[in-house]
This record gives structure tokens, sequence and C-alpha cells, in this order.
């Protein structure tokens, strides 16, 4: 018998290379099925993940056009559950898809004020993210809910990407009635149009025939756009009330002419007289908002306000995975005394849509509490980039076509998503843009109103590892963060709803916005932003000489002391006949040669304007300068006024000691317009 | 043995692998069973909040969560959502799923909402550990789970409505559909003070020369007040907590009785463990009709509105 040697006893006789075939064999396998296993349970989780969402937006929805809410007549100080119908009856008994603008509105100022409270309370958890769209059924824009009387909300309501405004003093939404004037009158004709026309055309209204166009019963603010020719006699008419269609137009080839104040009906006539070949209107604007100006929004709609965009509200993601419903509803109105009796509930004629969008784009944990969490919803990231602020880079330089597309930008606060600007504070924004840096760093500039008022620049350096455009993976997602740094003495804007213009550009350096320049690769234009704080103005006192009443009256020729004014408020709400009550003035200018403005408020109803203040401020030596004032003046409101809604005129002069009472004297130096409301009968 | 050392050192990394894969299988089954709950519970209320007063509907919830978990449903006052507290397969420790509720006012008149919670009072929680059907009722403008006819006795199940009165009850002087059965009778109603939306269970003993007794076994709902015709009657076991009640109506005492005034719904429990005399305990409904109770001592009586 033969020993085996001792070289093959120490080897053993495992390690052959059929194990090693079978080894790597069954890792294979194993491996391979782990990683089915994997994809298996991340499709699993990821179907889970939708259906949740589709799950909460169908029920939030639902929750939303059915229900009135917890507790039923909720305002923002005590909602427990969001809903947005009339309650009707005890016990929160609603009529479904009766939906109450206050609650509407209160819904959209709460998701822009304090946004996560609202996904909390409507998705039950902070595991997915929401957004809303408000439009209307059957227009375009929000017109379905301008004019809408309200009950508890009194503050301008911002959507992210556009204002609701609020006629506080008539307790309703403002309206904007435009109609185009070759809509009214035909006779198209585009040969003035070189600077821009609304929807491209003029109408020739040489010997028009009167137009009749539908209207919201109450005052407006009548504006007309009308081709310039100062010479011209024409005149224009609303319901009979004649206003020159010439005089007083400013500024351009084309301009708009603010008419007047007017009571209006369902329906109002139109027409014109002593026209001429060559008299040209543009577009009429019937409005109820006191203080929209349509030649500061003449950039691109010609002073329409109405977008044609819906509302958005909440946090709204760029790409991923979104799950959406559109729910209807009527817009319900305040009950007549008819209506309480026959118990019927009143609705207007607009239908409201609302689009319901739920989320969970970005990588998140699963939704249970604690340190339990054991999975992730993969989804394909953002990639997070940072834009560095920067001292000056001012070299815009042409480069199309554009490597960089703007999806949308978050302006944050402490709890979320926060629109808020103050002055002096900086605020961090993330923009989501899609695109390439092409080799250099892109620049990103930051915007209110317009050019003019800039409140951050920062540089996007190239990332590592970017390939260029042009490359079938060089089209990249991003998720940038900026700081924005508003200047108090850079921005002397007054408070209230202003617009945030962003513009990117990929070559040189930042770039203004339009009309200072059009060499931008992306611009986005239409966020929404509250700015406070950034405007000081210095209170003066406003008081009455010792002439007595009336006062020297007169409209002298303009001396450019007083320049606009800013804002006019009833600080008790309303003017009560026979009190004495406090008007607030701010406004910009000087108060020219002879150190004193005099200022007259009027009341108007119907044609007639009727005195109820007067003062005169008086600042000697600011000539020249361009200063900031805020004063109050005390008047007792005369019992000769009608009650209702109604218009409180301030009209300044600052030329010798006179107070004009004439505000459609082109003389008048400034003059403000609100609508009021005089009650006390 | 390095061979050897290898393999196992690769079957311990395959198992631990494996481990690994089959309880984030089992966590995610956990995560769905409890997600899908807890959205069918709250299509269930917020269905029913949608409609008017006076509906009812049924919700079945399980024994137990995927993997033998057991769970409990939560409420809390100001909140609107209803939360599913399991525990996770893998750590054993705790699981929370909510779904949005399109109202916070849910009210539980389970009994076993006052047993197995630590719940405070702003918290309701229903521990469940077998498979229940639950009715739920809208009632002014609240959510109620509740028992399926608001009187029960054994074998016994009928509905009764509340009686109607803009003021508190008063157990010595009786409404009228009390005093039409009679000089004799013996009754429970319900009472509803349509003034502050209280509701009372009153119990009015008119049967000259008649004794009971009552001890509350079970009882949810908030209790405002307990009233009496005469001091001393209607009180509070010390040993439970609970109302009891010890009645003798003498022959010159026309009615005896009391009343359980609640905030919001109620259910009570109770068993008579005395009674004397010759005339029936009936629980009255405001529209005429009445239920006759059994007069087995000891035998339970529940109560529950609505």
């Amino acid at each position: 018998m033969h020993s085996l040697p001792v070289k093959m006893k120490s080897k053993g006789q495992m390690f052959t290379w059929d194990m090693i075939f079978g080894l790597t064999l069954f890792l294979l396998t194993f491996g391979i099925t782990i990683s089915i296993w994997d994809t298996s349970y991340n499709d699993l989780r990821s179907s889970e993940d939708g259906y949740e969402m589709t799950w909460l937006v169908e029920t939030v929805g639902d929750q939303l056009v059915r229900t009135a809410g917890d507790p039923p007549n909720w305002a923002r100080e005590n909602v427990i559950t969001y809903g947005l119908t009339e309650e009707s009856g005890a016990y929160g008994q609603t009529e479904s898809r009766i939906i109450d603008a206050d609650k509407l509105l209160m819904l959209l100022q709460d998701l822009r004020s304090n946004y996560t409270k609202v996904r909390d309370r409507l998705l039950g958890s902070g595991t997915y993210d929401l957004y809303l769209e408000v439009s209307c059924l059957n227009s375009t824009g929000l017109t379905c809910l301008q004019g809408i009387p309200l009950q508890n909300v009194t503050d301008t309501v911002g959507c992210n990407n556009q204002p609701i405004y609020v006629n506080r003093p008539w307790k309703m939404t403002n309206s904007y009635e435009w109609h185009e004037a070759e809509d009214l009158w035909g006779n198209n004709d585009e040969s003035q149009c070189a600077i821009g026309c609304s929807r491209g055309n003029l109408s020739a209204i040489h010997q028009a025939p009167d137009a009749h166009v539908p209207s919201k019963k109450g005052g407006h603010y009548v504006w007309v756009r009308v081709l310039g020719n100062p010479g011209g006699g024409a005149w224009i008419f609303i319901d009979q009330t004649a206003y020159p269609l010439y005089a007083g137009t400013s500024g351009g080839i084309i301009d708009w002419k603010f008419l007047g104040t007017q009571e209006l009906g369902y329906e109002a006539v139109i027409g014109f007289n002593d026209t001429a070949a060559g008299d040209m209107v543009d577009a009429l604007l019937l409005t109820t908002d006191q203080s929209y100006d349509p030649r500061r929004d003449n950039r691109d709609r010609y002073g329409n306000p109405n977008t044609g965009k819906p509302c958005e509200a909440g946090l709204k993601p760029a790409g991923g995975e979104v799950h959406t419903v559109m729910k209807t509803g009527i817009i319900g109105l305040p009950p007549t005394a008819l209506d309480r009796l026959t118990g019927r509930e009143p609705v207007g004629d607009g239908i409201v849509q609302l689009r319901v969008a739920v989320w969970g784009g970005r990588e998140r944990t699963a939704r249970i509490s604690g340190e339990t969490t054991t999975s992730t919803t993969t989804t394909t990231l953002r990639k997070a980039i940072d834009c560095n602020p920067i001292a000056d880079k001012d070299m815009c330089v042409s480069d199309k076509p554009s490597v960089i597309t703007m999806e949308n930008t978050v302006l944050w606060g402490a709890g979320g998503p926060e629109y808020t600007l103050t002055c002096g504070i900086n605020k961090d924004v993330t923009i989501n843009w899609v695109g390439n840096h092409g080799g250099n760093p892109n620049y990103f500039a930051f915007f209110v109103d317009d050019g003019r008022y800039m409140v951050g620049k920062c540089k996007s350096d190239v990332p590592a590892n970017e390939v260029p455009p042009g490359d079938p993976n060089g089209d990249y997602e991003y998720e940038m963060n900026c700081t924005l740094w508003p200047d108090p003495v850079a921005l002397p804007l007054p408070n209230g709803m202003h617009t945030l213009i962003v513009t990117a550009e990929n070559e040189g350096g930042f770039c203004y916005p339009s009309p200072m320049n059009d060499s931008y690769d992306a611009v986005m234009d239409d966020i929404n932003i509250d700015l406070t704080g950034c405007l000081n103005y210095n209170s003066i006192p406003c008081q009455k000489w010792a002439e007595g009443y009336p006062p020297p009256f007169g409209c002298l020729p303009a001396s450019d002391s007083v320049g606009d004014i800013h804002s006019l408020n009833v600080l008790g709400g309303a003017l009560t006949r026979g009190q004495e009550e406090t008007v607030e003035v701010k406004w910009e200018g000087d108060h020219g040669p002879y150190g004193h403005v005099q200022w007259t408020f009027l009341v108007k109803y119907g044609s007639i304007y009727d005195t109820v203040g007067y003062c005169h401020s008086d600042v000697v030596g600011d000539t020249g300068t361009l200063n900031y004032y805020t004063m109050e003046c005390k008047f007792t409101v005369p019992g000769s006024i009608p009650c209702g809604p109604q218009y409180l005129y301030a009209v300044a002069e600052a030329r010798d000691g006179r107070y004009c009472k004439e505000p459609d004297n082109p003389l008048a130096e400034a003059v403000k317009i609100i609508g009021v409301t005089v009650d006390g009968c | 043995m390095v061979v050897l050392g290898i393999v196992m050192i690769l079957f311990i990394i395959i198992g631990f692998l494996v481990y690994r894969a089959y309880v984030r299988s089992n966590d995610l089954k956990i995560y769905v069973s409890g997600e899908r709950l807890a959205n069918r519970i709250a299509d269930k209320i917020n269905s029913l909040n949608a409609v008017s007063d006076g509906h009812m509907t049924t919700l079945s919830i399980p024994a137990e969560l995927f993997g033998a978990r057991n769970y409990t449903l939560k409420f809390y006052d100001n909140e609107s959502a209803a939360f599913i507290e399991g525990s996770a397969f893998s750590t054993g420790s705790d699981l929370r799923f909510s779904s949005p509720l399109s109202t916070s006012n849910v009210n539980c008149l389970l009994p076993e909402c006052t047993r197995g919670c630590n719940a405070t009072s702003s918290e309701q929680c229903l521990k469940v550990d077998e498979a229940m059907e639950i009715t739920l009722k809208k009632h002014a403008g609240g959510i109620y789970l509740t028992q399926r006819h608001n009187t029960v006795q054994e074998s016994l199940n009928a509905d009764v409505a509340a009686y109607d009165l803009k003021g508190k009850p008063d157990p010595s002087n009786p409404p009228a559909f009390v005093t039409r059965l009679g000089a004799q009778r013996n009754v429970v109603y319900v009472h509803h003070n349509t003034a502050d939306k209280t509701y009372a269970l009153v119990f009015s003993m008119a049967g000259q020369g008649g004794r009971m007794k009552i001890e509350f076994v079970n009882m949810t709902g908030r209790l405002l007040e307990l009233r009496s015709d005469d001091a001393g009657e209607f009180t509070f076991d010390a040993a439970t907590g609970l109302p009891k009640a010890s009645w003798d109506n003498p022959v010159t005492d026309p009615v005896d009785g009391g009343s359980l005034e609640f905030k919001k719904g109620f259910r009570g429990c109770f068993a008579m463990t005395e009674i004397t005399g010759p005339n029936d305990w009936l629980v009255l409904s405001s529209d005429g009709n009445n239920v006759k109770l059994s007069k087995t001592e000891d035998l339970v009586t529940c109560i529950a509105y609505p």
C-alpha cells in the first residue's frame, strides 16, 4: 500500500476548480436574486407611494369642495380642517361645491404665510408636499373671482405668481373688466402699433357706433388706451358721461388715460363724439381697483391685469411625479332677504376650478416615526448647487439659443415657503432650472418690479464633471440655492405686493430685465412677493391755518413739487357722517419754493364733488430732494354725503396757499382716489 | 481551513443580506397594511362627514396589522387626522400612520375606548386586539364610533330617540311623554338639552312602593353632572369611580330618579342589582315607543347616544 505524498495531503480536495465554479455561480445567482429583490422592493414601495398620493389628492380635493371645514365657519386663527364650501344651517351642513370666496382666499393666504400648517392639516402629515392651482372654468385668468363680496378677508391675497386684490372699503375682490377696442368697434388697424398694441390691434373709432359692454354693478375707475392726437377734440361717452379723449394723456405715442370714476350698471354704453379720421383706441379697462395703474404694467400685457394664468399656491415641484385632481365649484354669494326667505343658496355665475397636486419628488424617509425608518423612495434627484453672491458683473452677452430654462423659484422662511421680502433681512431662494453652464459660470440677478430695483445677483460655477451642452447627457436638472439682500436704500418701494424678476445669463455677467436688456438666457417675471420695511416715511403734520371755511380755493399751474401719492387711507375703515375722521396720506415729493402743500379732501357721489376736509403740510427747504412723507388729516364728515360706497379724493396744490378742489383740472398737482364706504345714516 | 473559513464568512454575509431583505419586505408589508387601514378609516369618516346628520355606516377593522402586530386607533382634539399606532416588524418600535380627516369632531363611545390606552383628555384611543365592526353615526355635526343599536340588553337590540328640550332634565318633574304612561311607571330616557347641546341619561321611577339599585359597570363620554331628586340617592361609587343609585320610592313620593348629564354623546352600561315593585322598566323613546327591559338582576344594559 502506497501512502499519498505529503504535498497532496496538505492541499486537501475541497479547493478545486469545480468548487470555484460552483461558488461563483452561486454568488452570481445570489447577487442577481438580491438585486431583483431590491428592485422589486423599490418598485413596490414606489407603487405604494403612488397609490398613497393618488388617494391623498382625491381625498383633499373632495374635502375642499364638499365640506365646510372645521369649525364650519373657520377663520385663519382657529382652523382645524380646511373645507371651502359655504356653511348653511346648523352643525356645519353645507351645500356641496358652493365655494365660499372668503374661505378660498383664506386658504390661499395660509398657503403663502404658513405652508407647513396647511400641508399637515390637509395631508395629515408632512410626508408629501402639495400645491393648488385656482382658475376659472369658462374664462382665462381669475375673472370668476373678481367683484366677489367678502365677509372676512380685507387684505390683498397673494398667490405665488400673482395677487388677488381686495378692495377693503367696499369689501370685495377687485374686478378688472378689459375690453379690446377692436372687439367693440372693429376697424382693425395695425399701422400705429410700433410700440405695441394689446392683442396686436388698434381700432379706428371715427364715427364708431355705440358699444354695449357687460359690467358689474357699482363704482368703477375707467381707463382708456388711446392713440395720441393731442390736438384732437374727440370725446368718449360712458353711459352719457362725457370725457375728453386726449386731454391729459402723457408719455409716448400711445398711452393710458384715466377718464374718471363712475357708477355703472350691469351694462355700460360706450360711444364717441367729435372724432376725426386717425383717432384710435386700443383697449378699455373698467376696474374697481383704486390703486391699479395700467401705465405701470406696460411691458408685456400693455396694462392688462388679467394674466390668463391660474393662481398658484403652495410648494410646486420642478418635474418629478405629481398626482393631481381637478375639482370645480360655484362661487357663493351672500344671501339677500329673498334668499333667506326662500332658503336658496345664491351663487355667482363663475365656476372656479381647483387643481390639487400632491407630490413627493425628493428622496424622503418612509412615512413612519422615530428611528424605525428603514426604507426610502428612490427617485432621480435634482443636483444641488449654490449660487454665490458677486460684487459686480454687468456684462450681459446675447447667447442664443439659451442653455438655461428656469422652472420655478421658491422663497424660504423659517417654516417653509414664504414669499415675504423684508428690507434689511437676507432671504434664501431656491431656483430650479434645467440646462448647462456651457463651460462658464452662469449669472443670475434678482429685481423687484423692474430693472431699477436689484435685490441680489450671484454666480453659479461649473460643477465638476459637467459635460458640455449638446452631449446627450448634458441637460442637467439643478436645484440652486441663492440669497437675496434687499437694501432699503436701493429699494424705495411701498409695502405691498410686488413682482420679483429673475434673469439668468450664461455668458459674461448678469442681465437686467426687459426693457433695459433682452440679452438674458432666461427670465422669470411672475413671482409675487410681499415687500415690507423698505420705504421709511417722515411723519409730518397736516394742519389748518386760521383762514376759516371756505379756504381760498383755486388750482394754479403745477410746480411739480408733489410727485406720486402712494396711498390714501381712512384710518377708521369707513367715513361716518357727523363724526371726525382721520385720513392718512403717504406721498413723495417736496414742498416747493413756498414751503407749503395744500391738501383738499373731497367725496364724489354721482357727478358731484363735495369738499369734506382740508389741511396743509409745511416743510421749508426740502426742494430738490426726493422725500417720502406720511401725514394725517382730520375732518368732520358732512351730513350731506349719501351713505354707501363712494369715492374719496385727495388733491394736492403747492402754489400760493390755494386749495384745489377740482380733481379733473389738469392743473391739479397730484390726485389720489380711493373707494370708501360712508355710513352713519 | 482557510477555504472553509472563507465559505463560512460568505454564508454569514449572505445570511445577513437575506435577513435584511426579509426584514425590509416585512416592514413594507406592515407599512402598506397600516397605511391602507388608516386610509380606509379616513374614507369612511370623510364620506359620513360629507352628508347630513342622522346618517350612519359601518366600518370593519382587522384584529391586527401584518405580522400579528396589534395596533391602536387614535384621534386627537383639534387635529383632523386618524392615527394608527403599530410596531415595526424589525425592531418592534413604534410605527405611526396617519390619514387626513375632514373633521376633528370624532367621538368614540365604544367600551374599548375606555381601556388599554393611556388616553389624555385631548386624546381618544381604541386599542384593537380583535376584529371589530364599528358603527359610525353622524350626529350634531360630529362623527361617533358607537354601538349598532343604542339600547342593548343581552339579546335585546333596540333604538330610541332622544327627547329635545331647551333646558336640563328635572328627574322629579318628568315631561308629558313620560307621565302619559300613567302613575305606575319606571322609565329610562335620553334627554337632549337644545340650549347647550348636552345629553343626559334620565332614570325616572314612579312605581310607588318600588325599590331599585343601579351600579354602572362601564361608561364613556364626558360626564358633566350627576343629579338626583333626593340628595344621596345617586352618587359615585368610591371603589369604581362610576355612578351608583339606590332609590326607594315610598307611597308619599310620586317620582324618584336622577340623571347623568354628558357634554356630547355617551354610552352607559349598568346593572340593576336589586329591583322590587310590580312595574316593568322601560326605555322610552321621545316618539312614545318603548322597549321593555328584563328585570333580571345583574343583567347589564347598555344605552348609548347617538
